[in-house]
């Protein structure tokens, strides 16, 4: 190692003790507001826009793209990135949608990753679980409300709003789903 | 009626997913955590990717891989781990260490600190 690669090194290990010398907390007081309970309700930690199909008739999938945010977090930036989800589930949904989305991180905001979008089961990941109701005839409009389990054993837990094209499951103007998903990050503009 | 049923065995299976997932979770991240945390780690970098929603990987030679959860900070100038790690760079942490150091191949050096499980 050269002297100058040393030296460089210990700067840096002693900017880290002065981090680690910092209260939790410490920071301007935009960003203790921003990143408070209250500024996290306000401003999710996640928030996404999608376009894409379900077809659940008793048992099926669905596809969906999305431009995503992280919003809080050291990773926050106003650069999305693309990522798709592939979705299996049971009930009645047939729709061509655009969904809305906003969720947030159950813990400490200094854990929000960009990472913790990608959800692989194949990879060993607890896939996300979710659970949609709308009013369909034609048009569509609903909900879904979903949960992704975490490594460490916290949860994000979020909801959409789905407006588009879509069949009802019966004489009623009504389709309602539930399943399980993953999430691929395609590209990150990070 | 039976609509209510459903609708309950739906709920039960939730929560108890949720709670099978959320000790499984506690438990991997431990794992995790002692296997990164006791080992001395100087090689190089043989890949660095998105896993188990944080960071995987491994350094050449080695038979398995490493999981961590790096903090993005000016410590490595706002870059997360695996965006800037390639194939070939030095990767260095001893036992216990607080910290771990990325070396490129143009000298520079990436400094993570990382969570702890219950942090």
């Amino acid at each position: 190692m050269r002297k100058n690669d040393a030296r460089l090194i210990l700067d840096r290990i002693e900017f880290v003790r002065e981090e680690d010398g910092k209260a939790e907390g410490d920071g301007d007081w935009f960003s203790n507001a921003y990143n408070s309970a209250i500024g996290r309700m306000v401003v999710p930690d996640f928030l996404a826009i999608g376009v894409g199909f379900n077809g659940i008739a008793g048992f099926g999938g669905g596809t969906t793209i999305e431009a995503r945010w992280i919003t809080h977090g050291p990773e926050a930036s106003w650069k999305p990135m693309i990522t798709v989800t592939q979705s299996v589930g049971g009930g009645f949904s047939v729709a061509s949608i655009l969904n809305i989305e906003a969720a947030n991180y159950i813990g400490n905001v200094n854990n929000i990753t960009r990472s913790m979008m990608q959800t692989s089961t194949p990879n060993g990941d607890f896939p996300t679980i979710w659970g949609a109701a709308g009013v369909a005839a034609g048009g569509k409009i609903g909900v879904t409300g979903y949960v992704t389990p975490n490594v460490g054993g916290s949860f994000i837990i979020g909801g959409e709003l789905n407006m588009g094209a879509g069949l009802p499951a019966g004489p009623l103007p009504v389709n309602g789903a539930g399943g399980a998903s993953n999430t691929w990050i395609l590209y990150d503009f990070y | 009626m039976k609509v209510v049923y459903i609708g309950i065995a739906i709920l039960i299976i939730v929560f108890v997913y949720l709670f099978t997932a959320q000790k499984i979770g506690e438990n991997r991240e431990r794992q995790f955590f002692i296997r990164f945390d006791t080992t001395n780690i100087n090689g190089r970098l043989e890949y660095a990717k998105i896993g188990y929603h944080g960071c995987v990987f491994k350094i050449e030679g080695t038979e398995k891989e490493f999981v961590f959860y790096p903090y993005t900070s000016e410590l490595n100038g706002n870059n997360i781990f695996y965006n800037i790690a390639k194939k070939g760079d030095l990767v260095i942490k001893e036992a216990h260490s607080d910290i771990l150091k990325l070396k490129k191949e143009d000298d520079k050096v990436y400094i993570y600190k990382f969570r702890k499980p219950n942090d």
